[in-house]
């Protein structure tokens, strides 16, 4: 298995408000987009007018926030109905959301925080996957989070954690590499003995970002700048370990014009071609949509 | 469970601040006494994170729903911080309020509609003689709250065609435009005011987000409404075409010979047919252009 059986698809931009307007006149060639799947999935009005209009052209692929898959409350399943509805008209090859918890006792945190590895914790968050996969009809990839905080390493260390939800909970793994880079140097790892110990082939997804300190100096996983240099090289690296994939520009944040943007993902399609040949025809893979 | 009890304590370490001592022991021992599901070990793990790690993830939370609320409730929030100023003196701080509507009125389901209904709540519950110094800021609120819900309201009218003309309707003749079909769009909401909202969101927009400097009580009626470039539209109606298009309905079709009708049967004394007629095409355009009305 390579890839979790899915299409690399290279280099893709998040979809963004601000850049509706561009893409629709433009036409800028770009492989694919990614959208955050609760700004539009239960939404009329204008930015569900764009994404039907942009997807007509290009393909668009659902990241999720508020699954909430490491929780303890019950699967919101008022949530997973519109998810599914959404999906089945969008029809992606595959969703994802974050390795992580937003609600506990019915109580929205909006942040993605990091869960305990234990074996409760995977067990918990490999059950809840099969059930939502299951539900969904489709293939479920969950991002490991940026944490600035270890809550419980006693059992087991952060990539077991990875590694048994996703065996036990059969599901993908969208790789971010910055969340990689930026937890092993609050924590003090290795980023790239890290990825290594990951089970690749279950990698379906990267994500790629920069950040900008805060006022006080603070490094937070903020997607507000050009990815950096030492993303580039453990990106490369990555891809001479699993071959190529598709790579997500993750700049959500101090937007900068569509341009910009495009410069990033031309440099993500380099690496690829440098280091995995020509993967893009062997895969036939356009930016139309199917 | 001690995973649920792990995850509560987080939640409550994060979003509730709770002052725990420094002492490790000290620490342990309450959380352990707060969440008895806790194993020594996980009572353990939680009670050595670091306080400035946690405080990370409740600034993180807490600007982050601050945002949101600013966001979707520029002049509410802006007519409290005036309201703030006059009566206690000092500027409203926006992360302190979406940490007390935390304390009163957390945040439950994933949907933005949820914090925006904790947002209300708490402005009617816990802000309430900001709210009597300034009566508009309720009508504020309201306001930005039909629009936002009009903004986002999954519709069959979500494709609009391309933009209306007032050529269109000002060259037919008076039998030709009664007899047209109308239709009152599904995605439209009807509201009155007791202060002209219309005038304060322009005047705000217009004067780099600044408010008007006195809001005198000005009964309004109104309709909001997506006009062909999907964005909210208001307009202000007359009492008579603004009863008569909530007694329709949204949704709903008839003809212009109908909603003329309403119209008319509560027009003022003293006018002639012409004029009423003309009074009734200049409330119909609006409309129109605004995306409430199909003609």
């Amino acid at each position: 298995m390579k890839n979790f059986n899915l299409p690399a698809l290279g280099a893709g931009l998040g979809l963004r408000h601000e850049h509706f307007e561009e893409i629709l006149e433009q036409q800028p060639p770009v492989r694919w987009f990614e959208i955050i799947t609760e700004d539009f999935f239960e939404y009329g009005g204008y930015a569900r007018e764009m994404l039907e209009r942009i997807r007509a052209q290009y393909r668009i692929i659902p990241h999720g926030v508020c699954l909430s898959i490491g929780s303890t409350d019950p699967l919101d399943l008022d949530y997973l109905k519109r998810l599914k509805t959404f999906l089945d008209l969008l029809d992606p090859p595959w969703t994802s959301d974050h390795l992580c918890f937003t609600m506990v006792d019915h109580t929205n945190l909006n942040e993605l925080i990091p869960l305990p590895f234990t074996k409760e914790s995977a067990d918990n968050v490999a059950e809840r996957a099969r059930r939502v996969q299951d539900y969904l009809e489709r293939p479920l990839l969950l991002e490991n989070v940026t944490r600035y905080i270890t809550v419980s390493q006693r059992e087991m260390n952060e990539s077991e954690f990875i590694n048994t939800v996703l065996d036990k909970g059969d599901c993908g793994l969208l790789l971010d590499i910055t969340n990689v880079h930026l937890n092993a140097a609050f924590h003090g790892f290795d980023p790239l003995e890290f990825i290594q110990s990951l089970p690749l082939n279950r990698v379906g997804q990267v994500h790629l970002a920069g950040w900008e300190p805060d006022a006080n100096g603070l490094v937070l996983d903020s997607h507000d700048a050009p990815v950096p240099p030492e993303v580039w090289q453990l990106f490369r690296a990555t891809l001479d370990l699993m071959g190529p994939t598709s790579a997500l520009i993750e700049w959500d944040n101090q937007l900068p014009p569509l341009s910009r943007l495009l410069e990033e993902s031309v440099t993500a399609e380099r690496l690829m071609r440098e280091v995995c040949g020509d993967w893009a025809q062997s895969g036939a893979v356009s930016h139309a949509a199917p | 469970m001690p995973l649920r009890d792990t995850l509560s304590a987080l939640r409550e370490m994060i979003l509730d601040e709770p002052s725990l001592p420094p002492l490790l022991d000290e620490r342990r021992a309450i959380l352990r006494t707060r969440f008895p599901g806790l194993t020594a070990d996980e009572a353990d793990d939680l009670a050595q994170i670091p306080a400035d790690k946690l405080a990370v993830y409740t600034g993180t939370v807490f600007r982050g729903e601050r945002n949101i609320i600013l966001r979707l409730f520029p002049l509410t929030t802006a007519l409290l911080g005036r309201a703030w100023e006059e009566l206690y003196g000092k500027k409203l701080d926006a992360l302190a309020l979406t940490k007390a509507i935390h304390r009163s009125h957390p945040w439950r389901g994933f949907r933005t509609v949820d914090l925006v209904q904790s947002f209300a709540n708490h402005l009617l519950s816990n802000q309430r003689e900001a709210l009597v110094h300034e009566p508009a800021i309720e009508h504020l609120l309201r306001f930005e709250t039909v629009s936002l819900d009009v903004a986002r309201k999954a519709s069959k009218e979500n494709s609009v065609p391309s933009a209306p003309t007032e050529t269109a309707l000002t060259s037919l003749t008076v039998d030709q435009l009664l007899a047209r079909t109308c239709k009152v769009s599904d995605n439209c909401a009807f509201a009155v005011f007791a202060y002209d909202v219309i005038m304060v969101e322009s005047y705000y927009y217009r004067s780099e987000c600044k408010l008007p400097p006195v809001l005198e009580p000005q009964s309004l009626y109104a309709v909001a409404s997506r006009n062909h470039r999907l964005r909210v539209a208001w307009t202000a109606v007359s009492r008579t075409l603004h009863d008569g298009l909530i007694q329709l309905g949204a949704g709903t079709e008839t003809s212009v010979e109908e909603l003329a009708a309403a119209f008319l049967s509560g027009a003022p004394e003293g006018k002639s047919e012409a004029e009423l007629f003309r009074d009734f095409l200049a409330e119909l355009i609006p409309l129109e252009r605004a995306g409430a009305l199909f003609l």
